[in-house]
This record gives C-alpha cells, sequence and structure tokens, in this order.
C-alpha cells in the first residue's frame, strides 16, 4: 500500500511537468506576440517592449521555459498585470470559493447519482429504470448555465428562496455559506449526477451478471442483501474510479457556473484575466488546476486500492 | 426427496422464447447420488440451475414440476425458496474463481450461510467457517478464514466454495462441473473430498459433468442428456458397461484412458444443435452412425429398455436385446 | 431504456427457411434502426440539421437585422421566439445559429477524430515515442475539457476556428487512447504480421487493417465529443470567449439574453431549448451507436 501511493507519486511527478511544459507553450507558441495582445490595440511601441521586459518575453524561448521552471520550483508562479499580486496568491485567495462549491456539489452529486443508478439497475427494464436514465440523459444534454440562469428566475426572483448571487464565507456563517452555495452547487452536480448515475447502473449490471451474485443468491441471501452487501461493493469499485473524474468535472465546471452566481472564485478570476488578457494569471491558474487535477487523480488510485482487496493486499 | 417431472425451461432471446430443456424427469432418494452428463449445451447444467430456480427470472420460463419433499420448487413463492436454498439444498459452480466474491473475506461468504439461516452472530459464524474450512481440509484454516479468495489456489477456492454449500448441512448438494477448471489432481482430490463428506454429512449429491468415467465413478445412477433433453437414464455401471444409446457410447469413447494414443482420442463428429434450429427429428440424428430415415422424421419417445434403465432410440430399442 | 430492443412475438421464430445471410453492414443497419433510442436521436439531429440548412428560407436570411420598434417583442405569430433588445427575430437567430454551432460541433468532433488517430496512431508504432506521448495526453486529460479549451481559446483568441481548434484539442487525448488502446491489439494480430512480412508498409497496414479497426469505437466517441463540444461552445460563447458577438450562436443568444432574462424570458429560453434538444438528439444517437456497434465499450465520456 505504502509503495503504492509511493509509485503513484513518482507516477504523477513527470506529468505534472509535463503540465507544466505545457501550460508554459500554451502561451508562447500559439499564434501572436503575447506583448502587443496584453498591451492592447492602443498601445505604443515603447509600452509593448516595456511588458516585454517585465515578463521575460525578450529572452530565446528556452531560457524563459528554464526560468519558468525553476520559479514554479520555488513557488513563484508569476505576477499579476490587473491585479498586481503574485498569481500564487490571487489564485490561493479564491480557491476556498471554487473547492466549496465543488465540494458541496460532489457531496450532493455522489449519494444522489449513485442511488439513481442503483435504482435503474435493480429495476431494470421498468419504468423506473426508463424514467431515471431519461433523467439522466436529460441532465447531460441541458447546459448547466442555462438551467443555472432559470433556477435563478425561478428561486431567487420569483420566490425568492435563495440569494441569486454573492458568496459568504465559510467562516462567517456556515448557513449563509450553504445557502449562497445550495443553488449553484446543485445546478452544478445535475450533470454530473446524469453522469454517474449511467456509469453506476452499466456497473451494477455488469456486476450483476456475475458469476459471484448466483452463489450468493444459491445461499438463499434475500435480493436486498444481495444488492446491497454483493454487488455494490463490486461495483463501487468502478464509481470510485469515476469521481475522481467527476470532481476534476465539478470544478472545471464550476468555472461557468461561479460567473452566474457572481462567485468570487478561480473560475471568474480565470475569465477576468482572460478578458483583461492578464496572462501570467491565465497561465497561472491553469498550472495550478492542473496540479490539483494530478492530486485528484493519485488520491483517487489510493483510494481505489484500498477499496479493492485485490489490490490492497498485494 | 427430488422428484423433477417434465421439466422444460425456456430462455427470451432477441427473435422470442427458445427451449433449452424439453421434459426432463428424473427423481432423487435421499442419501444417494445422481450424475449428470453431456456436452456443454446439453442443458445439465440449466436443469441443475432450475432446482433453486436461479435462473434470471425476466428471461427464463420454466414448466413441468420439481417436488422436494412434497412441494413443488416451481410454484413456491420466492421467500420460501430462499429458506431452502442453501440450507435443505446447496450448490457449488464449475468456476471457483468467479463464484466467489472478491470483496467479502471467504470466512464472511461462507458465514454469511449460516447467519440467514441459523441467525448465528458474526463471532459464532466466525468460528463455525474455521470449522468448515477444517472439514475441507483447508490447512491453516484459522488464519486463512480472513484471506479473501484472490489469495487462494483453484483448488483450495473449490474447497471454500464446498465449505459454503456444507454449512447447514444440506440434504441435497448439487455439484455443477465443480472439478472442471481445475487440474487433473487437484479435480481427484475434490471428488474424494465431496465423497468424504456425503458420507459424513449423510447429503444426496447431484454431480453434473461433461466426463462420463468421472460421472460414473461417484453416482449411483447416471442420465445422459442431449440438446434439453434426456436420453438415457440407467444405473451408473450400466451407462459405463453397456450404455445403449449411440450418444452415451460417443461420450464413452470421447473418455481417454491412460494407455492410449491420446493424438488419436475419440470426438463425436459435429456438434450438437442450436437451441434455436433443433432438427425435426431426434436431436441426435445428423451426428449418429445408425439413424435411420424414421429417425430424421418424428421426435423419439424415452422407452424403458430393461427394468431401471431408459433410452431415448428406437433404433436400438428394436435391435438389442437387453444382456443378461 | 436504450439496451433492450424489442421483443418480436415468438412466432418469427417458427420460420421454416432461414433468410440468405445479409452482409454485416446491412446487418448493423438494421440493428440500429430497430434501436428506439437511435433513431429517436437520428430524427431529432436530422430536424435540426434540415432547419439549419433550410435557414434562409424559412427565415427572412437576416439574423442581425434590427428594429427598434420591435423590441422586447413576446412570441407571437409574426416571431415566433419573439425578439431581443435590438428588436432581432429570436427565431431567426436560433436557426442560424444552429449552423455555427451544429458546424463547430461538428468540426471540432471531427478533428478531435482525426488529430486523436494521428497521436493514438503513432503512439502505437512507434513504441519509442509512446512514453512521451502518453505522458503528455495524461498531463492534458487531468484537465477537464471545458477547462482545457477554455485556456487554449484565451491563447487564439475568440473566433470560430480558434473555438473549433481550442475544442477538438480537448478532446484530442480522449480519441488518442481509444485508437491506441484498439491499435495496439491489432498491432499484435497474426494478420498484421504476415501484412508486416509480405513487405506492406506502414501506412498501409495503418490504412488497411488499423484505422477500420478503430472505425466502431471511434465514430461512437465521435457522436459524444459533438454532443459535448455543442454544449461546450455555448459555455465558451456565454463566458464571452466564443465567437465574437454578433455571430448569433446559441451560446451567444443566451449570453445576450442574459440581462433580460426575467423581462424578456423568451430571448435565452428559446436557444437554450436548442442546445438541449440538439445534444439530446446526440446522445440517444451515440447511445444506439454504441449498444449495436460496440456493446463493450464502456460509457467513456
Amino acid at each position: 500500500m505504502t509503495k503504492l501511493i509511493a509509485f503513484r507519486i513518482a507516477q504523477a511527478i513527470p506529468v505534472m511537468f509535463v503540465v507544466a511544459v505545457l501550460t508554459f507553450l500554451l502561451m508562447h507558441l500559439l499564434p501572436g506576440d503575447p506583448a502587443t495582445i496584453i498591451a492592447g490595440d492602443a498601445a505604443d511601441q515603447e509600452s509593448i517592449a516595456q511588458i516585454r521586459r517585465d515578463l521575460g518575453l525578450d529572452q530565446p524561448v528556452p531560457v524563459q521555459l528554464w526560468l519558468w521552471i525553476t520559479n514554479l520550483a520555488q513557488g513563484d508562479f508569476g505576477r499579476s498585470l490587473m491585479l498586481n499580486q503574485p498569481v500564487a496568491e490571487a489564485v490561493m485567495q479564491r480557491l476556498p470559493v471554487t473547492l466549496s462549491l465543488a465540494f458541496v456539489a460532489f457531496v450532493i452529486t455522489i449519494p444522489v447519482g449513485i442511488a439513481l443508478g442503483v435504482i435503474a439497475a435493480v429495476w431494470r427494464d421498468t419504468w423506473v429504470d426508463s424514467a431515471v436514465m431519461i433523467l439522466a440523459l436529460v441532465g447531460v444534454s441541458v447546459p448547466n448555465f442555462w438551467i443555472a440562469i432559470l433556477s435563478v428566475i425561478l428561486f431567487s426572483v420569483t420566490l425568492g428562496w435563495l440569494p441569486s448571487a454573492g458568496y459568504v464565507p465559510l467562516h462567517d456563517s456556515f448557513s449563509g455559506w450553504l445557502a449562497s452555495l445550495l443553488q449553484p452547487a446543485v445546478v452544478l452536480a445535475l450533470f454530473q449526477i446524469g453522469y454517474l448515475a449511467r456509469m453506476t447502473r452499466s456497473a451494477m449490471l455488469e456486476v450483476l451478471d456475475q458469476d459471484y451474485i448466483r452463489t450468493a443468491r444459491a445461499k438463499g441471501v434475500t435480493p436486498m442483501r444481495t444488492i446491497l452487501k454483493h454487488a455494490f461493493r463490486n461495483s463501487l469499485m468502478q464509481v470510485v474510479t469515476v469521481s475522481g473524474y467527476i470532481l476534476s468535472l465539478l470544478i472545471g465546471g464550476s468555472v461557468v457556473i461561479e460567473q452566474i452566481f457572481a462567485m468570487p472564485g478561480i473560475g471568474r478570476l480565470l475569465v477576468q484575466a482572460i478578458m483583461a488578457r492578464d496572462y501570467p494569471v491565465v497561465q497561472g491558474t491553469m498550472l495550478l488546476l492542473g496540479f490539483a487535477f494530478v492530486f485528484i487523480n493519485i488520491v483517487i488510485d489510493i483510494v481505489y486500492a484500498w477499496v479493492d482487496p485485490r489490490v490492497r493486499y498485494d | 426427496m427430488l422428484d423433477v417431472q417434465n421439466l422444460s425451461v425456456d430462455f427470451r432471446v432477441d427473435s422470442g422464447w427458445i427451449r433449452s430443456v424439453s421434459d426432463v424427469s428424473f427423481a432423487l432418494p435421499a442419501n444417494s447420488t445422481l450424475g449428470i452428463v453431456g456436452e456443454s449445451g446439453s442443458g445439465k447444467s440449466v436443469t441443475a440451475l432450475s432446482i433453486l430456480r436461479l435462473h434470471a427470472a425476466r428471461t427464463t420460463r420454466m414448466s413441468g414440476k420439481i417436488m422436494f419433499d412434497g412441494n413443488d420448487l416451481l410454484a413456491m413463492p420466492e421467500r420460501r425458496l430462499r429458506d431452502l436454498r442453501g440450507r435443505d439444498i446447496a450448490m457449488i459452480f464449475q468456476d471457483p474463481m468467479h463464484s466467489l466474491n472478491p470483496v467479502l473475506t471467504i470466512g464472511d461468504q461462507i458465514g454469511e450461510t449460516l447467519r440467514i439461516h441459523q441467525g448465528l452472530s458474526a463471532t459464532e459464524a466466525r468460528n463455525r467457517a474455521v470449522e468448515l474450512l477444517d472439514m475441507v481440509r483447508i490447512p491453516d484454516a484459522k488464519s486463512r478464514v480472513t484471506e479473501f479468495p484472490h489469495r487462494l489456489s483453484g483448488g483450495m477456492r473449490q474447497r471454500v466454495m464446498i465449505a459454503m454449500a456444507i454449512a447447514c448441512r444440506p440434504r441435497l448438494l448439487i455439484a455443477d462441473e465443480p472439478t472442471t477448471a481445475l487440474d487433473v489432481t487437484v479435480q481427484a482430490q475434490i471428488l474424494e473430498l465431496l465423497r468424504e463428506l456425503r458420507q459424513e454429512i449423510g447429503m444426496s449429491v447431484i454431480l453434473i459433468s461433461h466426463d462420463l468415467g468421472l460421472v460414473a465413478e461417484f453416482s449411483e445412477r447416471v442420465i445422459v442428456m442431449y440438446a434439453g433433453e434426456l436420453v438415457e437414464d440407467a444405473p451408473a455401471r450400466t451407462v459405463f458397461d453397456t450404455p445403449q444409446h449411440p450418444y452415451s457410447e460417443g461420450l464413452l469413447r470421447a473418455i481417454p484412458s491412460p494407455d492410449e494414443d491420446v493424438s488419436r482420442l475419440y470426438a463425436i463428429p459435429g456438434r450438437i444443435p442450436d437451441p434455436g434450429n433443433r432438427p425435426p427429428g431426434c436431436n441426435f440424428a445428423p451426428r449418429c452412425a445408425l439413424a435411420e430415415p424414421a429417425c430424421h422424421a418424428a421426435p423419439p419417445p424415452l422407452e424403458a429398455f430393461a427394468p431401471g434403465h431408459f433410452i431415448r432410440c428406437p433404433v436400438r430399442m428394436k435391435t438389442t436385446e437387453p444382456a443378461e | 431504456m436504450t439496451d433492450q430492443t424489442a421483443i418480436q412475438s415468438p412466432s418469427t421464430m417458427t420460420t421454416t427457411a432461414p433468410p440468405p445471410m445479409p452482409s454485416r453492414s446491412r446487418v448493423l443497419i438494421r440493428k440500429l434502426w430497430r434501436h428506439r433510442s437511435f433513431r429517436l436521436g437520428a430524427g431529432i439531429v436530422l430536424v435540426i440539421v434540415v432547419l439549419a440548412l433550410l435557414a434562409p428560407f424559412i427565415t427572412d436570411g437576416s439574423p442581425n437585422k434590427m428594429s427598434l420598434r420591435d423590441r422586447f417583442t413576446p412570441p407571437s405569430a409574426e416571431h415566433p421566439f419573439g425578439t431581443d433588445n435590438f428588436g432581432r427575430d429570436i427565431f431567426t437567430r436560433v436557426l442560424y445559429g444552429a449552423r455555427i454551432s451544429l458546424w463547430i460541433g461538428f468540426a471540432s468532433a471531427m478533428l478531435a477524430a482525426a488529430g486523436g488517430a494521428i497521436v493514438g496512431m503513432a503512439s502505437a508504432w512507434f513504441r519509442r515515442l509512446d512514453g512521451i506521448i502518453m505522458r503528455i495526453m495524461d498531463a492534458l486529460l487531468a484537465f477537464p475539457a471545458i477547462l482545457l479549451a477554455i485556456g487554449i481559446n484565451a491563447a487564439l483568441g475568440p473566433q470560430v476556428t480558434s473555438v473549433i481548434i481550442a475544442l477538438a484539442s480537448a478532446y484530442v487525448p480522449r480519441m488518442a487512447r481509444i485508437v491506441r488502446a484498439a491499435a495496439l491489439v491489432i498491432r499484435e494480430l497474426d494478420y498484421v504480421d504476415a501484412a508486416r512480412v509480405s513487405g506492406a508498409g506502414a501506412t498501409r497496414i495503418i490504412f488497411r487493417h488499423i484505422l477500420p479497426n478503430c472505425m466502431a469505437p471511434l465514430l461512437v466517441s465521435v457522436t459524444f465529443v459533438f454532443a459535448y463540444a455543442i454544449l461546450a461552445e455555448a459555455a465558451l460563447s456565454f463566458l464571452g470567449i466564443g465567437p465574437p458577438p454578433p455571430h448569433p450562436s446559441w451560446g451567444n443568444i443566451i449570453a445576450e439574453g442574459r440581462d433580460y432574462s426575467v423581462e424578456a424570458w423568451w430571448i435565452m429560453l428559446f436557444p437554450g431549448l436548442a442546445i438541449s434538444l440538439a445534444a439530446l438528439g446526440t446522445n440517444l444517437l451515440g447511445d444506439g451507436l454504441r449498444d449495436v456497434l460496440d456493446p463493450r465499450l464502456k460509457m467513456e465520456q
């Protein structure tokens, strides 16, 4: 088990390195001169040259890459142009918002998605199954920002039940925090619930077809116990594998949702930075998110190993 | 004790229902052994699974009667049947690799039967599981009981399956190809174990296999199945020494004997017909050396060839006198 | 609901003579046709595509024509979907938006498939590159597609082509994995060896043997990427980094209507329905394709 964790972390290092190089290249090898783009259309040669010097763009690309990587290794992710503060600091200030949103959405997605999937599998080919699958299909087909707007019209504007915008930090008020997150998190979760329900259903159906399920039935185990103890634990392994992916997707989706609910998270920062052509922030945000996703994958691998005895004890 | 009467099993496929087992009848007294032989696709496993109604209900249709202690298992409500499963009738399967749940310890899986049927506590069940592992000759049972199935060899896993099956001392054990997935030496050990346990517990055993030699050696009575039908039903010695149905003869010739060249191993020509595409006459006629025009025309009945010996072959019925 | 075809009456199995063996592709087409969700999905997609193509004939052909007199008209006979803050007809804009959104979805799915095929094939064929390529793909796969698309699009600037390139690049890794897996399996098969021994070049082996064999999983993924690209394009446009505003893409119309979503709900309602319907149709179609072409394929995206 410890060996596995060490192995996964060792495996993640080259991936993180590649992420770092890719985020660097993203801003350098694509068409256009970043300095000109940053300076805007109205800028004169002088200020463009200044920006170029500030960002080290006057250096040859390999040197720039070397500087980028060595700075990263020292925790220096660059400096924001619009905010005039270090990128890492700007990201860290907004991280709790995005993580709170993704976390609450995750906490909603996992039980609901799994429950729907199990229900659909148990009552397969009945109207229950059809209803869940139609719901899941609609969930993955409807744009979440559109649902978010409709939801605001209904729950915030018309009914006035929930705040339509803003974020209350957890340390200010728990209920305020939850109220501010509830609507965006549910909207964000919808898409993933559908995906997870479909995954869980197909995993369950596969497991229910296995010989050991027949063995359990031959022992006289009740259908409910067969499903919960014998089938579900096995399908859980596939569910664990996708749950990391789901968490990543939730973080990605929050970029859009934060925009609608005016939540000061990383997504909002990213979009503002793109609009303001603050590309150190774009670069740094992408990089930190990339690292976060790699980290999530490691955690999921470890959880998976812990759930599956075949991996746990070997 | 067990009396199967006119059992037929249909499976649902894309284009409708397909008859897998048709009109099979046999009986099994208490404390006896029965072998069921046939190639894969002969319907022997389907028949076995029907006894405990383990087929997927939504795609299976069964007719006939399966009387167990005077109650029809096919007509019994699922809830009552569940009480019988694992307690009075137990079953072990062909593939011990996949028949054990990979995420539960073997102690847990053995103990579960006891907890369901005898209401044992977790600790009691665990202790009984250790005893049962001892009974099926698993060394070091005390530490093995917390192992997961993937840590055991194929033979050990089948022993675990047997321990699970005999936990409640059932009166009938159905062993569906219990040794097919194992290598030869392990096969012999498992059969020996089954034989001993049968004596010890005093249960009846139905042994299902494609290997006529193995079945004949183990059981008192043997039925031979082909394409979903019973084609011969006789005492084991008779089937082994003087089989009458040409298919049984073929199975017998297909058994490799130690002094024969393996490369010249006999195989019955042709293949078993698809359940959806069976011939109009005798199912075996297309592969049969004795087939006459009449065999291809109409399905032959199962007839008494001698007292206690039934065959489904009109040609043999008229050409051969019972040996005595 | 997706994996069970209708059961026919038992009488069909008693037909005496089996029909002559039909070709593989005809069997597949018949199976697809019998698949309920495929039929429904294909129908929806077909209707949307036809409406998009016929847009100039159904409408007056000017999605950007303003009419200040007609601002914020609710849905009526004259303006079935109402008008927006500039008095532009939403119905016309949605139909023209279909052209842009479907084109972006289609082009990025195709580009992703082509890119994935090249990368996956290269990875499977040149074993020495495999490690590096797959590490790069792993790194890209760590990002949710929408974020990757946002990042790439941020660099390329807001244009239709850059949206296509961004969305396609975001899905290349997924496609590459599928092709690589298929190619690795096929590479080891005897007939590829035989082809190699007989002197067939790599190109020939790739096009004759490997590519046809990854077609099924690739096609299934293309449909799902198409659905997802339509949604992602809408999200990008909504964030203001999609095709620039006068273009009536579905996401743009919603973004522009957002400020009036309470008073003039129709502006954002109809393009949203259009997106949902298009994505739903494509997903249904993809489900059908997966069930028929590649039953073992797990739901990957």
